[in-house]
């Protein structure tokens, strides 16, 4: 091999790449990035909490963040240009010929080979520098004042080390594997194919995927597979957040498991590269490396070719040959059979379909609903959650088919043949078209059998095609063809692959963009990647006429861009001065007025439903109803008294298939201050034929300020009372904006209405969250210290509990649920009409109606599905036993029945109303549940535990107080699951939700319990899961009966109070119940009033026997990594406690014993246990009864002393 | 009839590849010869509707071709000079997906007729071989079967015998041959040998410009009796070249053997009267002035 001609080639190949728009494009990408890095508008993360890049606090010039920022760069937006570089190096001088050329020089191919694969490699390299210097540039010279406290000190090493630790391996890994790719089969599509799959895999599964019983040894099998090390990264250092101060000082620790990684997909790039050029070296002067017996083979065809007669003389009149020119469809016919023979010779078609089966798969293995279930997934279920994906992975693959299949023609050259053929464009376009349907269909019918087989492993759910068929099929043709066309029409338009490339990928990126930014409405949402919500409940109600115009606007583009490709096909190569007259104003006035017919349809299509969807409740006559409400009333009425309900009664009637209801009812309103009051206000809703009344008359309230004010003749005193009666109509059928589902709505095939909100029944008084969005967003209120003392608001619901009746009338078939009793029932004709009444004062009432099958227990009703009975047994067993133990332990159930209805799974979310539970499908009834997991019981558990906490007790309006609810209703499902379920499922629930919190917590921004109130990340799971496993903690420091009781008096002490309960409040309330007051005040301070994290490390656990049949000694290194002291439990322990087979007779039965220990924060202790046993492993708290992060390194194999 | 006018084709550069030629080209064999670069393939192309002209008009039996494209499609046989198949279809496949567009069939079908069609180009074969692992003269024998295949009005052949071996040539002459006794066939080639051989008329094209139109009996005749070759040593080749019209200078063993083309008749000392041969007319013709408009229509 001659270094010299090597380098010559190197050299040529290096500059041809820097130079290449391709490259120039990427480095203005990148240059755009790392600008916008600098200035917060963009933000890399690939870990929970303000480890993300460009988040509040941790600094973007630190080394975990260069280090994320060159991971997701290089193993993304690098790939697929590093990938088109290097793939197509040798494949470009392939098809220009220029290989044959080189082929008569003495150039050998290693020279020609490696020299290319040098030359681009390097040219990426010099691509990563200039990476470099810009993010160096923006983030840590050049000055911005905005972003003052996202910037560490310059460090060089945090550039430096990421660069050449991260992106430098991922940069050969890319180019070494496209290249060997490109340059051993030459073939274009396999070089795209290959980044997109392992990206694929990548963002997916490698980075994204990490259950809580993975085990540490398979997870770090995964971190080695991932080949951009960022699930090294992110499993190591980002998962658990360790807070801002530790990624802004610390540097990245690279372990033996990262450097084997890096240097194992280095090797499998350099590897690809040389496996290619070795085949590429073997084929350079041949077209085949052939083995000996392919070639024996070969000499005999060619014997048996020379023996034969050479050709008929015959004449061709004796073939009697006819000619007619073929139909429209049978041309398609032909073209599209000769395009799919060369499609299916394409093997990124093997490649993708594997990958988008797998991916489908993935997903729907993968799919949760409320508190991270598993759900159980319907046909139409899988078939809509998939849906995005499968559009996504189809789309991606016409890009790049339809590409290849209109270059096809010119690749191959056949064009100067093909182009004199007597067919029509269009047939042939056609062709094509059918042939791309045929690389659908392939996809979807093999995601469709990976469904079925996903079904029969579930066993539960009965497979049904229909809803593939038709979410797959007839929804996702007008995509295909609108896609398909689009893209023929800019290949013809510009007439280059790498542009019409370009062009598309842009087009997805772009929707993508406004997808994520809720920018996509249905008219531009060509793609259906938001908007079809699937309920089994009915098929497709929700905007259901917004989708059929959507759908039929994007065949009428498909139609327009099939005219403009057929049109600008180029059989005929136009001439320079013609096109040029091409651009004069009568030719182009000519061209449109040819193309108007075909933009009519489009552009009346879109303009009607542009207008439907701002009409939509959330469209632009809403948005500005609601700014004109915000900006009249907010400075009057924000903190002005209000009088309260007393008393509801409401006459409903709803029309679910025509979207349509009728209200007319009353409010007694009742006035509880001290002051006299004049006017009362009321917020109402987008409705019609409005009519009001006061005591019975008639009242005409001022409507000026969109706040309805009644000015009452007899101004309401201190204690005073008012009827305010009304009557209107609303239609809800206008379309949402197509962003997904809704709340609360009236379909075809149920209903969901509730009063909070002024949406169906007036709202008494202002309603601050109308009208605010991300322009008038205010930050959320500030609380003194003792905000609570005194007479607190309630967060939601009326301020005293009220009467209510509803008299509801539904279609026939429809069962309607509101609060409290039946009253009457009947069935007149074709509709039924209902009347409930409150046995008991409510805060809130709902309706929920649907076509239900019923199933009825002690005071107790589950209203479901038909067709979803799959839970409905363990469901109603949660709710007979929680009436039975909540009622116990928390106060006797006030209101005679309990129910749970079932909504279609427009929101994904359930409500405790009192009486009258409304589910999402998706909770409970399709919750994937397992006699082992018992997930349906624990989400029905937790909902109807509401009833006690955020009903019967509301909590006040303030920080901390929602934990009494949320944290309540955790705590009380912890409860009833080890009382009902037994030891086992209360351990698993408790690990289940010391996770959660582990996994979802932001370190920086996490406050205390008294001040949770939602508006920062991570609030969340310490509502929930902190607040639940705090207050289980509590309950086992004071002693459960002690808490319980302590619990039972406190709803007791607020229920129908007018001050309402704040977190404050509990914990004084409890400590009189605390038997250890000096223990009890040392928990609340550390868990209520500070941020508290217990986290244990086994450092060392070694054990020997004491005498020869002794017992065991085992002595153990505590270390308490976190910052709170509470007494645990430290236990030695053998054998499997929890078998998952029962039959099979254990190695050594189950044994442990513990010891208690308290050790401070930061502390380490040695701990010595005895054990009758021999242990096999130090665990602390190994019954799961106190909350700790990272509970996996707080056990530890025992060795040997 | 084929009916050129004033067919002007300019590419950007500028560069005018055709500068106004006007044929009409008969039923029948028609030849169409010049050098390289001299507009041919342009032409040709252009006859074909795949290449649009700066100007002028094309007429097949009074159709404007030009503006309707698919009139001539549903009528035409072409061999372009470039081209190539889909790489991963097998030889008959390719063929019978070709016949098939051109909506072609025989009495036994599609696949007889491909079959059948493949035997006369002897590439039966190699009829289930993938197009890709095909040598240079079988792709050229594969376009020449779609070419001749169906009974188009109009055959335009591109240099149809390029990488074809003396037998395959022949048998390739022998098709047209057939073809052209009732329809228009244009050959474009720069193998005078061609012309010779098949047709009847030919012109010859130069720069662009048309500069002869004949027929290869007429071209020779007029120099019936007026070419002579003779051996001349290379210091007085460019003595003769003053003198005379060299039609052919070839060196062998040191000294050059000229033919040359003498008016008067006259032979030269030191060369000898030889048979006039059409290759000796080419050469002669190809500094001729370009023909008028009115000659050549």
């Amino acid at each position: 091999m001659s270094g010299r001609r090597l380098m010559v080639v190197a050299r040529d190949e290096f500059t041809l790449t820097l130079r290449r728009p391709m490259v120039w494009t990427l480095l203005a990408l990148l240059l755009l990035l790392s600008w916008g890095i600098a200035e917060g508008v963009v933000q890399v993360a690939l870990g929970s909490g303000d480890a993300s890049v460009g988040g509040k606090k941790a600094f973007l010039t630190s080394q975990f963040a260069i280090t994320q920022i060159m991971t997701v760069f290089t193993f993304t937006i690098y790939t697929f240009f590093a990938a088109a570089a290097a793939g197509l190096s040798v494949i470009r001088d392939d098809e220009s010929r220029a290989l044959e050329v080189l082929q008569a020089t003495p150039l050998r191919p290693t020279e020609y080979a490696w020299g290319k694969f040098l030359g681009v490699s390097t040219a990426f390299l010099v691509v990563l520098a200039v990476n470099l210097a810009a993010l160096i540039l923006f983030l840590s010279v050049l000055p911005n004042a905005d972003m003052l406290d996202v910037r560490g000190p310059f460090a060089t090493g945090n550039y430096l080390v990421p660069a050449l630790a991260i992106a430098v391996p991922n940069i050969l890994f890319t180019t070494g594997v496209a290249f060997g790719v490109g340059t051993g089969t030459r073939r274009s599509i396999l070089v795209f194919a290959a980044p997109i799959a392992l990206l694929v895999l990548s963002a997916f599964f490698l980075w994204s995927w990490s259950p809580t019983w993975l085990s540490e040894s398979w997870n770090r099998v995964l971190m080695f597979a991932d080949p951009a090390a960022a699930r090294w990264l992110s499993e190591t250092y980002l998962k658990v957040d360790r807070g801002a101060e530790y990624y802004n000082t610390q540097r990245v620790g690279f372990d033996a498991l990262f450097f084997a990684n890096r240097l194992f997909w280095s090797t499998i790039g350099l590897g690809a590269a040389w496996l290619g050029i070795r085949r590429f070296t073997r084929t350079y002067r041949a077209s085949h490396a052939m083995s000996t017996g392919q070639v024996s083979a070969a000499l005999a065809a060619a014997s048996a070719w020379s023996a034969a007669p050479a050709g008929s003389n015959a004449t061709l009149a004796s073939l009697q040959m006819t000619a007619a020119p073929l139909g429209m469809w049978a041309t398609a016919w032909g073209a599209a059979g000769a395009e799919s023979r060369e499609l299916a010779s394409r093997a990124g078609l093997y490649l993708f379909v594997p990958l988008i089966v797998l991916q489908l798969l993935g997903n729907s293995l993968t799919a949760i609903g409320a508190f991270d279930t598993p759900l159980l997934l319907t046909p139409g279920q899988l078939a809509s959650s998939q849906m995005q994906a499968m559009a996504t992975f189809v789309i991606l693959l016409l890009v790049f088919y339809g590409v290849e299949s209109m270059e096809r023609e010119r690749a191959t050259r056949l064009d100067a043949i093909h182009d004199t053929l007597p067919i029509s464009t269009g047939a042939l376009l056609a062709g094509k078209l059918l042939a791309l349907g045929v690389v659908w269909l392939v996809v979807a019918l093999a995601a469709v059998l990976a469904s079925a087989i996903i079904m029969l492993v579930q066993r539960k759910v009965a497979f049904s095609l229909v809803p593939f068929a038709l979410l797959w099929g007839l929804l996702f043709l007008p995509t295909f063809l609108a896609f398909t066309t689009f893209v023929f029409a800019t290949w013809t338009l510009v007439r280059n692959r790498y542009t019409t490339y370009g062009i598309a990928l842009g087009v997805l990126g772009l929707t993508g963009w406004a997808t994520i930014t809720e920018r996509l409405s249905w008219p531009t949402n060509w793609a259906l990647w938001t908007g079809v919500r699937w309920t089994d409940m009915g098929t497709l109600e929700f905007d259901r006429g917004a989708l059929v115009l959507n759908r039929l606007l994007w065949l009428s583009l498909a139609v327009a861009f099939w005219r403009m490709a057929t049109r600008l096909y180029p059989r005929t190569a136009r001439d320079t001065v013609s096109l040029v007259h091409a651009w004069s104003w009568p030719r182009l006035w000519r061209t449109f007025r040819r193309a108007s017919p075909f933009l009519v349809a489009p552009v009346v299509l879109g303009a009607t439903l542009a207008r439907q969807v701002s009409q939509g409740p959330d469209g632009s006559r809403a948005e500005k109803v609601g700014k004109d409400y915000w900006k009249k009333n907010l400075a009057t009425w924000r903190d002005a008294p209000f009088p309260w309900l007393k008393g509801v009664d409401v006459d409903l009637t709803i029309e679910p298939a025509a979207r349509r209801y009728r209200v007319s009812g009353s409010y007694l309103i009742v006035n509880h201050r001290d002051t006299t009051l004049r006017q009362i206000p009321l917020t109402v809703g987008l409705w019609k034929e409005m009519r009001w009344t006061a005591d019975g008359d008639s009242i005409a309230p001022d409507t000026a300020s969109h706040l309805y004010l009644f000015t009452l003749q007899r101004p309401l005193g201190a204690g005073d009372s008012v009827r305010i009666g009304f009557r209107y109509s609303g239609d809800v059928s206008a379309p949402t904006e197509g962003r997904g589902g809704a709340g609360e709505f009236i379909i075809p095939s149920g209903v969901v209405m509730t009063n909070f909100g002024p949406r169906w029944f007036p709202y008494l008084g202002y309603e601050p969250s109308i009208g605010v969005d991300k322009d008038n967003r205010f930050e959320p209120r500030q609380y003194p210290e003792d905000w609570y003392v005194g007479t607190t608001p309630a967060s939601f619901g009326s301020q005293l509990p009220m009467t209510v009746r509803t008299r509801i009338t539904v279609p026939g078939d429809f069962i309607a649920n509101g609060v409290g009793e039946i009253v009457s029932d009947s069935v007149h004709g074709t509709t039924h009409t209902v009347t409930w009444e409150t046995d008991h004062p409510v805060m809130a009432f709902n309706v929920v109606a649907g076509r239900y099958a019923v199933k009825r227990g002690a005071g107790t009703a589950l209203f479901y599905h038909p067709t979803h009975a799959y839970n409905v047994d363990e469901m109603l067993l949660a709710l007979n036993a929680s009436r039975r133990w909540y009622g116990e332990w928390f106060g006797t159930y006030p209101w005679k029945t309990l129910k749970i209805s079932e909504f279609p799974a427009l929101a994904g979310y359930a409500q405790g109303f009192p009486t009258n539970i409304s589910f999402s499908e998706g909770i409970g009834f399709l919750t994937k549940s397992e006699p082992k997991t018992n997930l349906a019981f624990m989400v029905s558990a937790h909902e109807i535990a509401h009833q006690w906490w955020g009903n019967m007790l509301q909590p006040a309006n303030g920080p901390g107080a929602n934990l009494l609810s949320e944290g309540m209703a955790h705590f009380s499902t912890m409860l009833l699951m080890e009382q009902e379920k037994g030891e086992r499922a209360g351990l698993e629930l408790r690990t289940r939700f010391e996770s959660r919190w582990g996994d979802g917590r932001r370190a920086d921004a996490e406050r205390k319990l008294y001040r949770i109130d939602g508006s920062k990340a991570g609030d969340g799971v310490v509502t929930y899961e902190k607040a639940g496993w705090t207050f289980w903690m509590l309950a086992e420091r004071m002693g459960r009966d002690n808490a319980l009781r302590g619990m039972k008096a406190f709803i007791a002490r607020f229920q129908g109070g007018e001050d309402h309960a704040a977190l404050e409040d509990f914990t004084a309330h409890m400590r009189a119940y605390a038997p250890d007051t000096a223990g009890y005040d040392d928990f609340v301070r550390q868990w209520f009033d500070t941020v508290s994290v217990l986290e244990y490390k086994v450092e060392t656990a070694t054990a020997r026997r004491i005498a020869a049949a002794g017992p065991w000694e085992t002595e153990a290194l505590i270390h308490n990594v976190g910052n709170a002291r509470m007494p645990v439990d430290i236990g030695v322990v053998t054998g499997e406690r929890f078998p998952d087979d029962s039959t099979r007779k254990a190695k050594s039965p189950y044994a442990q014993a513990l010891t208690r220990i308290t050790i401070s924060g930061g502390d380490t202790m040695t701990v010595t246990i005895r054990s009758p046993f021999e242990p096999e492993k130090v665990v602390i708290d190994p019954d799961v009864r106190v909350l700790q992060l990272r509970r996996k390194l707080a056990e530890r194999k025992v060795e040997p002393r | 009839m084929l009916s050129v006018r004033q067919l002007v084709k300019v590419y950007p550069g500028p560069v005018a590849a055709l500068q106004g030629i006007s044929l009409d080209i008969p039923s029948g064999m028609f030849g169409l010869l010049g050098p390289n670069g001299a507009g041919k393939t342009t032409f040709m192309r252009i006859l074909a509707g795949v290449l649009e002209p700066t100007a002028g008009s094309v007429h097949l039996d009074g159709e404007d071709v030009l503006a309707n494209p698919e009139a001539l499609r549903a009528s035409l046989g072409y061999l372009p000079q470039d081209f190539g198949f889909f790489p991963h279809l097998r030889g008959q496949a390719m063929l019978e997906y070709l016949l098939k567009l051109k909506g072609v069939t025989g009495p036994r079908g599609v696949s007889a007729l491909a079959a059948e069609l493949l035997e006369r180009v002897n590439l039966a074969h190699a009829a289930k071989r993938k197009v890709k692992d095909y040598s240079g003269g079988m792709r050229q024998r594969l376009g020449i079967a779609q070419a001749i295949a169906g009974n188009p009005k109009l055959i335009i052949v591109d240099e149809p015998t390029a990488g074809l071996d003396p037998e395959e040539r022949l048998r390739f002459y022998r098709l047209l041959a057939e073809l052209a006794q009732d329809r228009t066939v244009l050959l474009s080639t720069h193998i005078v040998e061609d012309v010779a051989v098949l047709c009847r008329r030919f012109a010859v094209i130069r720069a662009g410009q048309l500069v002869a139109l004949t027929s290869p009996h007429d071209a020779r005749v007029q120099l019936a009796g007026k070419v002579f070759e003779g051996d001349v040593s290379p210091e007085q080749l460019d003595a003769v070249r003053r003198t005379h019209r060299v039609t052919q200078a070839v060196l062998v063993e040191g000294r050059n053997r000229v033919r040359i083309f003498d008016e008067s008749g006259a032979c030269p000392e030191g060369f000898e009267p030889v048979g006039e041969t059409l290759e000796d007319a080419y050469f002669l013709l190809m500094h001729a002035q370009p023909l008028t408009a009115e000659v050549t229509a």
